[in-house]
Formats: structure tokens, C-alpha cells, sequence
């Protein structure tokens, strides 16, 4: 499972994100109002943390890379985690507009 | 390509053992078509091989097809002229939801999972799927359901109320009768069988895969109906829930989705779509697949960006979770929670255009050939494009407002489910045909069907986009005339006649291929490079390869010549069996023989019982249902008491003097891996519940009341106690002491009834509050997390007699511990939801 969770590192912490922005604005909706702006602050800050989670993913798969050569399923597991996480930090930020402008 | 470091301690040197050299032993061959004889007389229908149930599973998704096809038609029809009353408006309300839920429920995803059914062994080089009576059980299941569904519009008891059912159309003050019981037990039983199908491709996919064929060397396909049947585990369950809350609001009033009484009808929203938009996902995923497969065929070289499609796949997969609200953003949601959906609708076009230009890369990288497939490969790529783009420009939150249930809706949903699944499983019928029937379709009416099919999709819905664009809403029966819709709603009515042309065509030419008589000598006709392509028999191949690239038929020289003369593994049954090569999931490496269970009728009366089940408690037979559900169970614990059979020997030589055992349990058994998919699937009906239970009380935070004020710590222990009790029981039986089997089964059974008291308690705690389920939307969830927990109780008893009935017949043992360990799982499953539960519903919001 190890090396699921290691290729999959990056969607997991997208999946995260979301779960977490959508929860965030919704108790924010139940509390006071979605674009409270305790709540969207509260938001960003989950925001900025999954980020540096997609970063710091990036730079390990990029090194776990290239110590792999030699290992095939090491290597596609490796450019899996490495694009994966890449994807995640493009889509996290991303998501994280309608947090700052558009709410 | 370098190799992979061994994952399970085998040494990957053995592989140069093979291919091995010499005449195989005389009689090999014969033996192995006795052990996997085709069917005879009734065996037809109790067969439970892949390549006829494949088959008969397509065939039954083409009917369904074709049936929701003809549905279409009439209401196309009905709309060619305004104010037309070719159908009155209620038949006309059942057309467009059984046309829906057809395509979507009984077509798109039977489809899909049954061409996996009938492809991965072969792609995989697995003499059968590991659990082929569930693949049976499954499409038993599903036919007898669908056939019975589909009957309802004979009777006037169609549903009709959209194939996403609202709440409060559908609630019984506005929809009465019958016709929504039909969709809501319907649907959720064939849902059912559609997990069961997941279960048994995960599996396969993971741990059936021919020696050496790493997960870099897998074939697309293989991926793409993995994370197919990932995402049915994670999106069906929310669909299920959805059904049975409905079910017990229509039936005994549990307000789920009743405002006044605390419930939220856009609980239904988030729950449908929560499978529903993924859905789109999860029947493009493996059509998107086979295209990779495809147009590496017929463009006659490798798919450009394996691994980056893989990805996309992948990333498709993940993001689709995140868009279900895109349906809901006339709903009122807040602004800010609208955007988060929005920007993933926007981003999941970016995975779905990699495999898009990956497909493109390939056809200009080789040497295309306009067969029919590469036709259907070419027109699906243009239709889907066209599709992804109203996709996006549907995405943006104020178009969406504007073109919301109207017909550039429909327009762009059939271009995206066509263009993304249609078309690619023609192109997959053509393409396969020729190995699993050994003759190939006619090329001369396969360009007719694909033309007549492509201009027809056009000319259909093309113009829909302007309809909608001129206002014409969704699912009205009829329009007056001077609105400007006459036209274009008879030139999408003409170009849906041509379709059925290029279908009615296919069907003549199927008719002519599965004919009983003729030459069938097809061969590799199109030239691929995957072991499916490698001479067969219902034993698939005669001995399964050692895989060294992603295209062994094309980069693995005399691999069909070596297979054919069984030089590689096992070239015949040692222990006299149908049994396939279990391997390791990364690098698929040996680990032991699975012995696969012969046909036998219980899965097929098992199928039969459990559709009795739902279908008599459709039309309130509660006697004969309950009856019926009985038989069900009964047949499922004859099919489970054949399983976990005795060992014949410890270990087998497997080809070239390798051994392996022929027995495994904990989590290398492919039953283990099961039955943890299995409680994934509870799992998340699980969650989704919580989340139905969180989302009610933030609507009327102020209406809920205090739970009971004693009973959490005596409860929460009582589950505690009962997880330690299925951890020693497993922990005794595998110390293999004289009295193992005594202690171990008393324990298992001392933690059922841990369990059972505890759930007793917890109940009747809540009676004692004086909350009832009909009472608020507060009680109906809490009552549900109660049934739920008492239905895993009810069957964990069940289970709970079975291990007794094992113990009385001296079936408990060390060496055999797999049946154990796997009830053991399910009961700490249950003993771990109940402790879930009771927290929750006893610490939030708390009082």
C-alpha cells in the first residue's frame, strides 16, 4: 500500500483539499455566511498548507526519481507521484481563486 | 526497459527458464479442454466462464441499447411538430426516464464492465477472472433486473420522474404509485451487481496478471477498467444510500428529504450526483481505454505517453469526484462553494485532453488504417472534442444559468456519452469481434454503420444546441408552433432515424457473425500487440507468458509460437483443476495457484432469489418477498460453503520446475483483497451517511434534539471488546494448538454477540429519547445509521452460524484459515461502523 499511497500522494492531497475548502465554506455558511471573511481567511490558510503538501511531494518524487533508475516500476511509480503531485498543486491553486476573488 | 526489483522475495533469474524447451507430455492439451469443457443443455445457463458470460453480458447491454434506442425514437417523433400527439404527455414522462436510466444504468456501465469481463483474462493472460461466479452471479443479476424494470412501461408503472428522480416530484404526495418504487429498488439492485462486477475486476486486474507483466507493462485497458472499478467502489455506494433513503420515505415516511419535517430534498441532489457526475467518468474511463488500445492498433504503433495517459486516467478519475454540485448551480448554493466546483469542472478537461492529444500523437506518429474501428476511433475523437467544449463552456457558472434544462443540455450531454462511450464501444465491437467469435464483422456495412451513425449523431443533436440556446427547456412532451423549435426539432428527429439505420445495420451484421456455421479461422486481424491476440481456447491461452513489454505480440518474438506449445507456465492442471497463477500486484510476480470453482447452479439461483427480492417488494408482496429474500440468502451460503475447499497438496510444480502453494489466505489471497473492497463499498455508504446526517442538522441545527444522556462508554466498549475478540479468535486459530478450532470459533462468536448487544443497546437508548424516524429529519438519519448497523449485524449472525456450521463439520482449522479470517474482517468491519456510529450520532451536535 506504501507505494500506492506514494503514486497517488499528490490526487490524495488534491481530494483533501477539496473535501476540506467545500467543508470549510459550508460550516462557514452554518455559522455565518459562506464568504465570511474569517471563514474564506480560514480557507486560504488549509489552502496555502495543501500547497506546500503538493510542493514538498513534487520535490520528493522528483528525487525518489531519480535515484529509481534501474527500477521500472519504481520509475513510472515516481513520474506518477512526480506529475501527480504537479497536477495537484496546479488544480489546488486553482481552486483556491474563488477563496480570494470570485466569492 | 530495465527490470523491477523483486516485491515478493521471487527471483526474477527463473524467468530465463522459460520458454522451456522439449515436446510437452502427450495428453496435456486434452486434459486441459476436459477440466475447462464448454457448456451443454442447462450448463448454458449455469456456465460461469468468462468467455461466455463476456458475451452474453454485452449482448444483454446491446438489447438494453438498443431497446432505450427505440424509446428515443418515439419520443423524437413525438417532437418532430409541435403540438403533436403521437404519445400522451404521462407516456411520453416514462419515455424520457426509462430512455435515461436505460442508457445510463442497464447500458453504459454493463457495457463497459462486461467487455472487461470478456477481455482482461486474455489481455491479461489469466485462464479466468479469480471469482467467475460472481462475474455470473453478476449478469444474472443485472439481466433478470433490467428485463423486469423495463417491463414496467407494459404495465403504465414506468417511473417518471427523470432519470435523476427528484425529491419532491418523486416523493409520494406528488408521485403515488408504484412507478418511482420501480426506479429507486430497481436501480439500486442493479447497482448492486454492477459492485459485484468491480470487486471482480479490481481483483483481476491486480493479481491475475500474466508472470512479469509489471504495472509498466500493463495494458491500457487493464488500467483504464481499474480505476473504473475504483471508482465504482467510491461513487456507487452514494447512489445505493440514495435509493434506499428514498425508499424509506415513500414507503414508511422517513423524511430524509421532507422540508417540513427537517429533511432537505437537496440531499438527494448531493447523493445522485455524487455517483451521477462521476458516472460520465467511470463509463468514459475504460472506453477512453480501449481507445488507447486501439489506435495503437490501427495506427500500427505504440500508444504515444503511456504513462502520461495513465496519469491523465488517473487524475480523471480523482477530479471527477469534485464536480457533482456542477448540476446543482441553480440551486442556490453559496457563491464561494459554487466556484470550487466550477474550477474543477474547468480542470478535468485538462487530464481528459492529454489522452486526447496522446491519441492524436499516435495517429500522426504511424500508419493509420481507416478500418471500421479506426473510423469509429477517428468519429469518437471529433465528438467527444465537441462534447469536453460545451463541457467547459457549461462549467462557467452564468452560461450555466442560461443553457440549465434546456436542450443545449441534452445536446451536449449525448455528444460527451457518444463521443466518449458509444462510439468507442463500437469501434471495440469491431475490434474484438474477430477473437472472440473468430470471424471478423463485414467492413462494407461496418462503413455504413459508422457513417450512417456519425451524420446521424449529428444531424440528431447539433441543432439541439440552438433549440436550447432558443429556450426550448427539457423533457416538455410538446411545444407550440411560431417559437422558432419546428425546424431544427425535425432535423434532430430525421438525423435520429439515421442512426437507428446505422444500429439496425450492426444488428444484421452481428446476426451474420454469430451464425452457427462457417469458417472461423479470424485471427489476429487487425494486427495488435496484446496477449488477447494469442491462439485460444476456453482455457484461454495453453500456457500463460512471461510478459517483457506493453506490446509482447509485437516485440516478443515467437511468444504465440511458445505459449501455443505450452513452454511456458502451467502448460497443464496439476492438482486436476480449473486453476489460474495468482501474482503480486506491482510486479506480478508468482505466488500461488488459485483453484477456480467449477459451475454449479447456486449463483444463478442466488441472482434469481435476490431480484425476487426487490421486485415483489416493488409491488408490496412483503410475504413472497421475504420468502424470496430468504432463498437468496440460503443460495449464497450453498455458493460460500463450495468455497475454501480442502488442500490437494501443498505446493505445485508450475512450469520448469517452480513451485507454488496452492492455498493462501491474509492479504497476498485474492478473497482477502475481496472482501476489503467489499467493506470499501460499506465503508463509504458509511460516510455518505454521515455526511446526509451533518448536512441535515446544518439545516435545522436548532430542531435537533439531545441524544440519550447514558449508554455511550458501556456501548463504545462493547464494540471495542468485540474487535479484540475477532483479532484473538484469528490469533488462536492460527497458533494451531489442539483446541484452537474450540477457542477460535467460541470467540468469534462471543464477539457477534458483543456486537449484536451493543447495537441493542444503542437502539433502544434512542426508543427511549422518544425520537422515531418519522418524527424529524434528525430522526430518520439517526434510525438509518441504526438499520444500517443492524443489517450488518443481521449478516454478520448469519456469517456467525456458517463459521458454526464449518466448526460442527471440522472445517475449522490452521490450514485453513481464509473463510475464517475473511468473517473474522467483516465483523471487525461491523464491530469498527458501530463504534463510528455511536459516536457520531451520540457526540454531534451533542445536547
Amino acid at each position: 500500500m506504501q507505494r500506492w499511497f506514494y503514486m497517488l500522494g499528490g490526487m490524495l492531497v488534491w481530494a483533501v483539499h477539496f473535501v476540506g475548502v467545500y467543508a470549510i465554506a459550508s460550516i462557514g455558511d452554518v455559522v455565518a455566511r459562506a464568504d465570511d471573511p474569517t471563514w474564506r481567511m480560514i480557507g486560504l490558510g488549509f489552502s496555502v498548507l495543501c500547497v506546500l503538501a503538493g510542493v514538498t511531494l513534487f520535490f520528493q518524487a522528483v528525487r525518489r526519481g531519480r535515484a529509481a533508475a534501474g527500477d521500472e516500476v519504481a520509475t513510472l511509480a515516481s513520474l506518477l507521484a512526480t506529475a501527480g503531485a504537479g497536477i495537484a498543486t496546479i488544480a489546488i491553486i486553482f481552486q483556491t481563486l474563488p477563496t480570494v476573488v470570485g466569492y | 526497459m530495465t527490470e523491477a526489483k523483486s516485491e515478493t522475495g521471487f527471483d526474477p533469474e527463473l524467468y530465463k527458464r522459460f520458454p522451456t524447451s522439449g515436446e510437452r507430455p502427450e495428453g496435456e492439451l486434452e486434459k486441459l479442454e476436459k477440466i475447462w469443457c464448454g457448456p451443454k443443455g442447462w450448463e448454458w445457463i449455469t456456465v460461469i466462464n468468462n468467455n461466455y458470460v463476456g458475451v452474453y453480458y454485452i449482448g444483454a447491454a446491446m438489447l438494453f441499447f438498443v431497446l432505450a434506442g427505440i424509446l428515443s425514437l418515439l419520443m423524437r417523433t413525438q417532437l418532430a411538430l409541435p403540438l403533436n400527439g403521437f404519445l400522451e404527455q404521462e407516456t411520453y414522462n416514462q419515455l424520457f426516464t426509462m430512455h435515461g436510466t436505460i442508457m445510463m444504468f442497464l447500458f453504459a456501465v454493463p457495457a463497459v464492465e462486461a467487455l472487461g469481463v470478456l477481455l482482461l483474462p486474455q489481455m491479461l493472460g489469466a485462464r479466468d477472472l479469480p471469482f467467475p461466479r460472481l462475474s455470473a452471479y453478476a449478469f444474472w443479476a443485472y439481466l433478470i433486473g433490467g428485463l423486469a424494470f423495463f417491463c414496467s412501461i407494459f404495465f403504465g408503472l414506468a417511473p417518471n420522474g427523470g432519470w435523476f428522480m427528484y425529491p419532491p416530484l418523486t416523493s409520494m404526495t406528488y408521485s403515488p404509485g408504484i412507478n418511482a418504487d420501480f426506479w429507486l429498488l430497481g436501480i439500486g439492485f442493479i447497482e448492486i451487481s454492477a459492485i459485484a462486477g468491480a470487486i471482480e475486476i479490481i481483483v483481476g486486474v491486480l493479481k491475475n496478471r500474466a508472470p512479469g507483466m509489471t504495472l509498466d507493462k500493463m495494458p491500457i485497458f487493464a488500467w483504464g477498467m481499474l480505476i473504473f472499478a475504483c471508482m465504482i467502489i467510491i461513487a456507487f455506494p452514494s447512489v445505493i444510500l440514495a435509493t434506499t433513503l428514498m425508499e424509506l420515505e415513500r414507503a414508511f415516511g422517513w423524511p430524509f428529504f421532507d422540508a417540513l419535517k427537517g429533511g432537505d430534498p437537496l440531499l438527494w441532489q448531493h447523493l445522485f450526483w455524487f455517483f451521477g457526475h462521476p458516472e460520465v467518468y467511470i463509463i468514459f474511463l475504460p472506453a477512453a481505454a480501449a481507445m488507447s488500445t486501439m489506435v495503437a492498433a490501427v495506427a500500427r504503433t505504440p500508444l504515444v505517453g503511456y504513462r502520461l495517459v495513465v496519469l491523465a486516467m488517473i487524475a480523471t478519475g480523482f477530479i471527477s469526484f469534485g464536480v457533482w454540485s456542477h448540476h446543482m448551480f441553480t440551486t442556490g448554493m453559496p457563491s464561494i462553494s459554487i466556484g470550487f466546483f466550477s474550477s474543477a469542472s474547468m480542470a478535468v478537461s485538462l487530464p481528459a485532453g492529454i489522452q486526447v492529444f496522446a491519441w492524436i500523437a499516435t495517429v500522426a506518429a504511424g500508419k493509420m488504417r481507416f478500418s471500421t474501428p479506426g473510423l469509429f476511433v477517428l468519429g469518437s475523437l471529433t465528438v467527444f472534442v465537441m462534447g469536453g467544449l460545451t463541457g467547459v463552456m457549461v462549467a462557467m457558472v452564468p452560461f450555466d444559468w442560461q443553457a440549465h434544462d434546456s436542450y443545449f443540455i441534452v445536446a451536449h450531454l449525448h455528444y460527451v456519452l457518444i463521443g466518449g462511450m458509444v462510439f468507442p464501444f463500437f469501434a471495440a465491437i469491431y475490434f474484438w469481434t474477430p477473437m472472440s467469435s473468430s470471424r471478423p464483422l463485414s467492413e462494407r456495412l461496418g462503413k455504413w454503420v459508422f457513417w450512417l451513425m456519425f451524420a446521424g449523431m449529428h444531424i440528431a443533436f447539433l441543432p439541439m444546441h440552438l433549440t436550447g440556446l432558443m429556450g426550448m427547456p427539457r423533457r416538455v412532451y410538446t411545444y407550440l408552433p411560431d417559437r422558432g423549435w419546428e425546424i431544427p426539432n425535425m432535423i434532430s428527429t430525421v438525423g435520429a432515424f439515421l442512426f437507428a439505420v446505422g444500429v439496425l445495420i450492426w444488428i444484421v451484421d452481428m446476426i451474420r457473425n454469430f451464425r452457427p456455421f462457417g469458417p472461423r479461422d479470424a485471427g489476429n486481424v487487425f494486427d495488435s500487440g496484446g496477449l488477447e491476440w494469442l491462439p485460444t481456447g476456453l482455457y484461454s491461452t495453453r500456457s500463460i507468458p512471461i510478459v517483457t513489454t506493453r506490446y509482447p505480440l509485437w516485440e516478443q518474438p515467437n511468444l504465440a509460437r511458445d505459449v501455443e506449445a505450452g513452454r511456458y507456465f502451467l502448460p497443464d492442471a496439476p492438482t486436476g483443476d480449473r486453476e489460474t497463477l495468482v501474482t503480486s500486484p506491482l510486479n506480478a510476480e508468482p505466488q500461488y495457484l488459485q483453484r477456480i470453482p467449477r459451475p454449479s447452479g447456486w449463483h444463478v439461483w442466488a441472482a434469481v432469489f435476490t431480484a425476487g427480492f426487490f421486485l415483489l417488494l416493488t409491488i408490496q408482496a412483503y410475504w413472497a418477498s421475504a420468502v424470496s429474500g430468504v432463498l437468496a440468502v440460503y443460495c449464497v451460503f450453498m455458493w460460500g460453503w463450495l468455497l475454501d475447499r480442502p488442500r490437494i497438496q501443498p505446493t505445485v510444480d508450475i512450469g520448469a520446475g517452480i513451485q507454488v502453494p496452492t492455498y493462501m489466505s491474509g492479504p497476498r489471497s485474492h478473497g482477502w483483497w475481496a472482501m476489503v473492497i467489499t467493506l470499501v463499498v460499506a465503508g463509504m455508504i458509511l460516510v455518505m451517511t454521515a455526511f446526509s446526517y451533518v448536512f441535515l442538522w446544518s439545516r435545522n441545527p436548532l430542531d435537533w434534539i439531545a441524544p440519550p444522556q447514558t449508554g455511550l462508554i458501556i456501548i463504545a466498549t462493547m464494540y471495542a471488546a468485540a474487535l479484540v475478540a475477532v483479532r484473538a479468535s484469528n490469533a488462536v486459530l492460527v497458533a494451531d494448538r489442539p483446541r484452537s478450532p474450540q477457542l477460535a470459533t467460541a470467540l468469534m462468536l462471543g464477539a457477534l454477540a458483543l456486537a449484536a448487544g451493543a447495537w441493542w443497546i444503542d437502539l433502544t437508548g434512542w426508543w427511549a429519547t422518544g425520537l422515531t424516524p418519522q418524527v424529524s429529519g434528525q430522526g430518520a438519519t439517526v434510525f438509518y445509521f441504526l438499520s444500517w448497523q443492524g443489517f450488518f449485524v443481521g449478516t454478520s449472525a448469519i456469517m456467525g452460524l456458517f463459521v458454526l456450521l464449518r466448526f460442527l463439520t471440522g472445517q475449522v482449522e490452521a490450514k485453513r484459515p481464509a473463510t475464517f479470517e475473511l468473517i473474522g474482517l467483516y465483523l471487525a468491519y461491523t464491530a469498527g461502523q458501530g463504534l463510528i456510529s455511536v459516536l457520531l450520532t451520540r457526540l454531534f451536535p451533542g445536547g
